[in-house]
């Protein structure tokens, strides 16, 4: 997929873990391990604004679009 | 960030897959019943003033009567070991709904299996009723009415079998969507 999820990137800056954000965003760590990996089909609004509250951050800090 | 919700299951879903694991042991021994008898079946030994002596009573049956009723025994075999495919998966369907998981990957599969388990069914039934309107209609009435009546026999129940499995392999169809679905619904976060 040309979308790539840069999570573990705002993860390193912010130096902050998978298990603290998802405590705080409050998905399960399962999901939100979907999400790093790339494996996610479709992010609800809700979630990228609790990710981007939590990390505060832009979304276009944490999806970026590549050319294949 | 969505909990899914938890799943109650209706008292009648209950009621249902309750039903289908008695027809499902039923099933199972009348099976084993059948198995037991099998040789005299084949052989048409019911006709041989064996162990009912049919032949006596029925006096319409003609020579090939023990032959036809082989026949109809392997037919008839063939249906019921249908029928127990049929409510097998069906078990199986009804305990993914209850456990809230009716698309999961290998449901489709399983409706498939039945649509063509009826579509299986509509052939074996249509022979069923070749050979017992051969065996009953032919000997007992005139020659003409009996094959009106056996092609009216086969084709009632073979058409009505043919579009059940059709229709069964339709919401096959419509559950592989489903299962797309559900795992986008899944992969959503």
């Amino acid at each position: 997929m040309p979308i790539i999820v840069n999570l573990d990137l705002m993860l390193v800056k912010r130096k902050m873990s998978l298990t603290e954000l998802s405590e705080k965003v409050g998905i399960t760590l399962a999901n939100l391990s979907i999400l790093k990996q790339g494996h996610a089909r479709a992010i609800r609004f809700s979630t990228l604004e609790g990710i981007c509250k939590a990390l505060n951050c832009q979304p276009g800090d944490i999806l970026e679009f590549r050319k294949e | 960030m969505a909990t899914p919700r938890p799943f109650f299951p209706s008292p009648l879903v209950k009621i249902f897959s309750s039903i289908l694991n008695i027809i499902w042991l039923c099933g199972l021994f009348f099976a084993g019943i059948s198995v037991v008898i099998l040789p005299v079946g084949l052989s048409g030994g019911f006709l041989r003033g064996g162990l009912f002596n049919l032949s006596a009573r029925w006096s319409f049956i003609s020579e090939k009567g023990p032959l036809l009723l082989g026949g109809i025994y392997l037919a008839s075999l063939f249906i019921w070991a249908l029928f127990l495919l049929i409510v097998f998966h069906l078990r199986l369907l009804m305990a993914s709904v209850i456990e809230g998981k009716p698309f999961s990957q290998k449901n489709p599969m399983m409706i498939r299996k039945i649509a063509y388990a009826v579509l299986a069914w509509a052939v074996a039934d249509g022979l069923f009723n070749y050979l017992k309107g051969v065996l009953i209609v032919r000997t007992a009435y005139y020659p003409g009415v009996g094959l009106d009546l056996i092609s009216e026999l086969i084709f009632k129940i073979f058409l009505e079998f043919i579009f059940l499995g059709l229709g069964i392999l339709v919401i096959a169809h419509t559950f592989d969507m489903g299962v797309r679905l559900q795992k986008d619904q899944d992969l959503t976060i």
